[in-house]
């Protein structure tokens, strides 16, 4: 039964080990010092993949310029095309100029293509009723232009400490101005890791408000919800990267600011020498977790995945044995609903069951996603602690049962003290690799914007665009967490089992 | 006032043989053997008794507290009830010496030392202080039972119920258990047994009860019903489980069949595998010997072999009556060494019934 220590350790530290290397191969990946690109014509990136986000219609435009593209990809989010470029999965990625310049500054590995594909401009949205525009314009004209190029180097370059916004100090007197505005799409509208928005859009917007004595209410809401916010009324103004297109220019009017243009962001090219691994290696850890203290962040996600598996593996547990001595019961009606739960639960995925509560159930309400989480994840353990549990009482022979009540004990003794003991041995073993699997499973709780250790994770990524150090990270985390987890649990029951026993021998 | 009084009780559910109105008193001291067909009730009535089962009506008045009414601590009445079960149900989880340590600090509200010193007593009594320390699994079933009946015994119940306590046990283990309880026969301990263990119940009852199609069929003493049963079903009963029976007119001249049957019957007596061997021998022998050459010649003869045990020491003995002839089978010469190994496993004695040619066999 007993593994030999030393075996264990070994194996143990071989998994660290395997995860450190390809932890620095990455960081291999990722050393790349000049930002040559490593395709410099449209000839070159025939038969190339060719990736973007989800739902941008940019296809034809691409082929117009590169007629033989091998395939086009789709990606969520921006962080996970800088990963796929990095790791080889794609070639080259579209993206607007402002949030491309940000990446290559940030990433050493990536180069902008030379050649822009198309020539466009952001522009600032302001509703069709809006009487105001002219005075609007004015302002901009007077205020922004002249200090527009300085705003965009601020913004797009890498010294994080001088990305700082105007204090609202002035009165005020024609009243307050509502935007929406994106909350996260560096460098024009997102919100820092302090939670407070910030964004060259955001500094224009203010410096305009503050010539024309208006107090500004920022809405940060996703990206798809803001020009729906002007068009709905909910609010006069909106931005974040809005690019002028025909389209747009029918539901709002724009005031146009800086040039941009559709570009290709691509490797940059093998540099002669890679940067030494732990120079690279200490950048990244660097920017994962010194910059923004960021690593306050990453503490948060680990102590609410914590949280949310503690939590809710206890409470599933106890609603899980609260279940079998209901089921003892033998009451038809608690045997259809326990039956009817278990169904529902095992039927649906844990993100939707999250989902559900958090958008449905709970919508209306202003309960913290956490809370949700343990909720949800109560709801999922349950059943399965409680079929682990049944099914080893059931396992235990009928005559145990019969013998102690013969004895005298009454059947809540009977179980506690000779039913249950015997159980442990089938159940605990498969509780403690349920646990795992649950704390396994909280890494969905993004979904619902809880900050587990993941969606920390993720949001690194998303601020740093470097993916693989914090996935790295993340998975040494996780593994390092669920292997201490094994351990504790284990223990625990060693010196529970073994009180007892002295117990016994106390004469 | 009687210990246990039965009045009227009834159960009945669905696919198995109900309990009729039975009605039963067991005074301080007595010692009652419950036999009877599988399948009849027997062990119903005795787990109604301590509620393991519920009677759909009737009472059952333990000691004065009816476990059948509402009000009743079922627990406080169990404890007055020991009971042995088939199975044994020793806890697996504890050692032998936990198993009767842990429900007198459970129930009774034993310490420690006060249970350990009892579990240590009533272990000495079934002879199996020796191996206080081993777990359950590691015991054989003989001494499992005998841990069983220790730990019922600890909790000084003023009765004890066996539900049939020697049926999950190799032959060789019924006497250990046997003797346990024998000797607690003679304690003076109440005691309900439903057994197939017809010695058993023979040397150690007061009072033997003959059940079928849920009903107290008949009762008597153990030399009532063994030796002169007064109703029909249990003279078949007794005539059926005491001896064996084998007419080649009726059953067929298939000698693999007749030694099978022979065999079959001798184990059911939990008879030692010598004593076995010995029937067995005489059976061929004289089979072979005598009534072979005879069928050869004449195709209606026919005999009839009984294997009984008779008498107040058990004598066992082999009849042979032949049938459809008028010839004396044993009239006939024989092999020299067959009837040495004859002479050597039994002796003939005399006989006043025609045809008939009884042996015993020697133990």
């Amino acid at each position: 039964m007993k593994r030999n220590p030393a075996i264990r350790i070994l194996s143990i530290i071989s998994a660290v080990v395997l995860l450190c290397l390809m932890m620095s191969m990455t960081a291999n990946a990722a050393s790349a010092q000049e930002n040559k690109p490593e395709y410099s014509s449209f000839d070159e990136l025939n038969g190339k993949t060719i990736s973007m986000l989800t739902g941008a219609p940019f296809e034809e435009l691409i082929s117009s310029k590169i007629p033989n593209v091998k395939q086009f990809t789709y990606y969520s989010t921006s962080s996970d095309m800088v990963l796929a470029a990095l790791s080889g999965k794609t070639d080259a990625f579209l993206q607007n100029t402002a949030i491309g310049e940000l990446f290559v500054n940030r990433n050493p590995g990536l180069a902008l293509f030379p050649e822009p594909l198309k020539e466009a401009q952001f522009g600032i949205a302001f509703s069709k009723g809006n009487k105001e525009l002219g005075k609007w314009q004015a302002a901009y004209d007077k205020v922004c232009a002249g200090v527009l190029d300085e705003l965009w180097d601020k913004w797009t370059g890498l010294d994080e400490s001088v990305k700082t916004l105007p204090e609202q100090d002035w009165a005020g007197k024609n009243g307050t101005i509502r935007v929406a505005a994106c909350d996260s799409i560096e460098p024009m509208s997102y919100l820092s890791g302090d939670g407070e928005l910030k964004g060259m859009e955001v500094e224009l917007i203010l410096m305009m408000a503050k010539e024309l004595d208006y107090k500004v209410s920022f809405m940060p809401m996703e990206f798809s919800g803001i020009l729906a916010a002007v068009e709905g009324g909910k609010a006069d103004i909106c931005c974040g990267s809005l690019i002028i297109t025909p389209e747009r220019s029918e539901v709002v009017n724009f005031i146009p600011h800086h040039d941009t243009a559709f570009i290709l962001v691509v490797r940059s090219a093998a540099p002669e020498e890679a940067a030494g691994f732990f120079e690279s290696l200490s950048e990244s850890f660097r920017r994962t977790f010194i910059v923004e203290d960021r690593w306050k962040l990453m503490l948060t996600g680990l102590c609410n995945t914590l949280i949310i598996a503690i939590a809710s593996g206890i409470a599933g547990l106890l609603l899980g044995f609260f279940m079998t001595t209901l089921k003892r019961k033998n009451n038809k009606i608690i045997d259809a609903v326990i039956a009817v739960y278990n169904t529902l639960v095992a039927g649906l995925p844990a993100v939707v069951i999250l989902m559900l509560l958090f958008y449905v159930v709970f919508g209306k309400t202003d309960i913290s996603a956490v809370i949700v989480s343990i909720l949800g994840f109560t709801l999922i353990f349950a059943p399965k602690a409680y079929s682990v549990i049944w099914s080893s009482l059931n396992a235990i022979d009928k005559g145990q049962l019969e013998a102690a009540l013969a004895l005298g004990y009454t059947e809540k003794k009977a179980y506690r003290r000779v039913i249950l003991p015997q159980a442990k041995k089938i159940y605990f073993p498969l509780l403690r690799n349920q646990f795992v699997l649950l704390l396994k499973e909280t890494s969905v709780v993004g979904f619902i914007s809880a900050m587990d250790l993941t969606h920390a994770g993720d949001v690194i990524r998303g601020r740093t665009l470097e993916a693989f150090f914090p996935l790295m990270t993340i998975a040494i985390t996780y593994f390092i967490l669920i292997w201490l987890f094994t351990l504790i649990i284990n223990k625990g029951n060693d010196i529970i089992t073994k009180r007892n026993a002295r117990e016994a021998e106390k004469e | 006032m009687s210990l246990l009084k039965i009045t009227g009780l009834s159960k009945e559910f669905e696919g198995v043989t109900p309990l009729k109105s039975i009605d039963l008193t067991v005074e301080q001291g007595e010692v009652i053997s419950i036999i009877g067909p599988s399948g009849t009730g027997k062990s119903t009535l005795l787990r109604c008794i301590n509620r393991l089962e519920t009677p759909t009506s009737g009472s059952v008045i333990i000691d004065g507290e009816d476990i059948c009414s509402k009000g009743t601590d079922l627990t406080a009445v169990r404890k007055k009830v020991g009971m042995v079960f088939q199975s044994f149900n020793l806890f697996g989880h504890k050692s032998i010496l936990e198993n009767i340590i842990m429900p007198q600090m459970d129930l009774l509200g034993k310490s420690r030392s006060e249970a350990r010193s009892e579990a240590i007593l009533q272990l000495r009594r079934v002879g199996l202080e020796g191996r206080a320390h081993n777990m359950p699994d590691e015991l054989s079933g003989g001494q499992k039972q005998r841990v069983a009946i220790a730990r019922a015994l600890a909790m000084h119940p003023e009765i004890m119920l066996f539900d049939e306590p020697t049926s999950a046990l190799d032959p060789t283990m019924v006497t250990e258990v046997k003797n346990v309880i024998r000797h607690l026969a003679e304690d003076g301990m109440t005691m309900l047994i439903v057994t197939h263990e017809m010695r058993l119940a023979k040397d150690i009852s007061t009072r033997v009860l003959f059940m079928d199609q849920g009903e107290i069929y008949e009762q008597g003493t153990p030399d009532e019903i063994f030796n002169s049963p007064k109703k029909e079903l249990t003279r078949a009963f007794v005539l059926r489980i005491t001896s064996w029976n084998w007419s080649t007119l009726k059953n067929g001249r298939d000698f693999i069949a007749m030694i099978s049957s022979l065999e079959e019957f001798c184990r059911s007596c939990f008879m030692s595998r010598k004593m076995m061997n010995s029937c067995e021998m005489v059976f061929e022998e004289i089979y072979s010997n005598y009534f072979l050459p005879l069928f050869e010649k004449d195709d209606k003869a026919g005999a009839e072999f009984i294997l009984e045990a008779q008498g107040e020491n058990d004598k066992l003995t082999m009849s042979v009556i032949s049938e459809g002839t008028d010839k004396d089978p044993f009239a006939a010469e024989i092999d020299e060494t067959a009837l040495l190994i004859l002479k050597n496993k039994a002796t003939r004695i005399p006989s006043d019934k025609k045809n008939t040619a009884v042996f015993e066999i020697k133990i």
